[in-house]
């Protein structure tokens, strides 16, 4: 891998060239970046189109605290439990949050389309679903006519930027994953910027990178970056804080509280 | 003495143990969050060796040694992984999956599924909550296995509002729910009633929508063993923050004590 010498950054760091109206991925599918999530709100960022894959109570805390201006996820609940997620329901209830709905795999989709240079992608049969019939795709997902058939198709998606979990990574910007790869690929190809958020920093992996320096700008060294969520091989989930985010429902003060907890619990970890 | 005990409900038993007889030795099978995970690890528990499949991407061959809170709990089976992938790759590989098992909040007789529905079952508030990966595997399943645990029979309905997932064409639909196990399309049935005040129920829905009961054969209920391990199961579960476990092990039933 040629070494292209980039700069190790701070999530603080990485955050702040976040602008409203940008359009950011905060993965991974499963295991979410709630160092990214909180460090947006700590920066009172405002106006961002937020795309999660799995939106759960992360998004439900940007929703919370003012930081989306639009969501596009697969879900959005509480893993755990499963649960719902208050503040999401009542901001789609209340129609005060535009939500571009995709099915996982149609997302995924969207990012192959935006990374092979594509305007769109064949998809998912959705027909028959409530994706195309009530329009809660926001326009992404189409149906067509073409000469082999009729086909469903996502429109491409670009993030401006993409935070991506890994496990370890090289400073030069190799990642490696040791969870599912899930949308963590895809996503970096498709993103206009990826900022991976890592474990641990090496010197060099034992086996080929799953995400590769050429697709990355910045690395953030992180240990504890998913928590409460766990980390494969690093530390578990947080089952009792994930219980405890339903009890924080629609108040901010415990939500404050809770967020203050997660984010002692990393230091701590580091 | 006449009191109020809490017993494991005995309907959750016999539906976790019947669908843990369908994951196949050897077959391959997609699960879902929530329930169908319930249900492998019962058919683990009995010794059935089999591959289950999760959207993140990732395969396992064996049990893991802590149940995971959800599909995602990716710390929950760090050593029993005998295949990892993307997400797509997990799509592409969905037909030729022996079955895929999930989760279905409310389901109608074509197999029409909303997977998280909230608020009230008939005209719900909120559309939904989304479906994750529901749909994608949904439409690529040859066999598709749906598990609803609801006590409330309206949860099956003639049609499903706000659709998350739909089998294709000419696939296999089978639910499995309280009372017995009913066969969903073109010409859905009631294929087993299990022989319970639950399968009465199940009956009575189906025949108020309109679907042939007639032929349904009388389902065994859940073995000892079964039993057994269907409890242990929804013990660890709840240990590991299924609230639906919970509620299955606290389920009140007026006894003598």
């Amino acid at each position: 891998v040629v070494n292209r010498r980039l700069a190790l950054t701070t999530l603080e760091s990485a955050v702040a060239g976040i602008a409203g109206g940008d359009v950011v991925y905060i993965g991974n599918f499963g295991a979410q970046l709630f160092s990214v999530g909180h460090e947006l709100i700590r920066q009172q960022k405002r106006g961002l189109h937020i795309i999660a894959p799995s939106g759960g109570i992360l998004v439900d805390e940007l929703i919370a605290e003012g930081v989306t201006a639009s969501i596009t996820v697969s879900h959005c609940w509480n893993p755990v439990g499963p649960a719902p997620t208050m503040n999401f329901r009542d901001a789609v209830e209340g129609g005060s949050l535009p939500v571009r709905e995709l099915s996982f795999g149609t997302l995924c989709d969207a990012l192959a389309a935006a990374a092979g240079g594509h305007p769109f992608m064949p998809t998912t049969d959705l027909g028959g679903t409530g994706y195309l019939t009530e329009g809660r795709t926001g326009g992404l997902v189409r149906e067509l006519e073409t000469p082999f058939g009729r086909v469903i198709v996502v429109a491409a998606i670009s993030p401006d930027v993409a935070f991506l979990h890994v496990d370890h990574a090289t400073t030069d910007g190799d990642g490696w994953l040791r969870h599912p790869v899930a949308d963590a690929k895809v996503a970096a190809q498709a993103a206009h910027r990826t900022v991976l958020v890592t474990e641990e920093i090496v010197a060099g992996g034992p086996s080929v990178a799953d995400i590769p320096s050429l697709l990355v700008s910045a690395v953030v060294h992180h240990p504890g970056g998913v928590m409460p969520d766990g980390a494969a091989g690093r530390y578990p989930r947080d089952i009792a804080r994930y219980q405890g985010y339903a009890a924080v429902g629609r108040d901010r003060g415990l939500l404050a509280s809770w967020r203050d907890a997660v984010d002692e619990g990393v230091r701590q970890h580091a | 003495m006449k009191g109020c005990v809490s017993m494991p409900d005995a309907g959750v038993i016999d539906v976790l143990a019947r669908a843990s007889r369908e994951i196949d030795p050897g077959s391959w099978n997609f699960i879902g969050f929530n329930w169908p995970m319930l249900v492998s690890r019962v058919a683990r528990r009995a010794g059935t060796p089999f591959v289950e499949v999760f959207e993140a991407g990732v395969a396992l061959s064996a049990a893991p040694r802590l149940l995971p809170s959800s599909t995602t709990d990716f710390h929950a089976y760090p050593d029993e992984t005998c295949w990892r992938g993307s997400s797509r790759d997990v799509m592409a590989m969905t037909r030729r999956m022996d079955a895929v098992w999930l989760d279905a909040s409310s389901v109608d007789l074509a197999g029409h599924v909303n997977t998280f529905g909230a608020g009230p079952v008939v005209r719900p508030t909120l559309r939904s909550a989304g479906g994750g990966g529901s749909a994608d595997v949904a439409a690529r399943a040859r066999v598709l296995r749906l598990i609803n645990m609801s006590r409330q029979t309206d949860r099956l309905q003639a049609q499903v509002e706000h659709v998350t997932a739909r089998p294709q064409a000419g696939a296999d639909v089978r639910l499995f729910c309280r009372g017995g196990v009913v066969e969903l399309g073109d010409s859905p049935k009631l294929t087993e009633i299990f022989d319970s005040p639950d399968g009465e129920r199940l009956e009575r829905r189906l025949v108020q929508l309109g679907v042939d009961t007639s032929l349904a054969s009388r389902s065994a209920p859940a073995t000892r063993s079964e039993t057994e391990d269907s409890i242990q199961v929804l013990q660890e579960a709840a240990a590991r923050g299924y609230r639906s476990a919970e509620r299955a092990l606290s389920s009140p039933k007026k006894d003598d004590i």
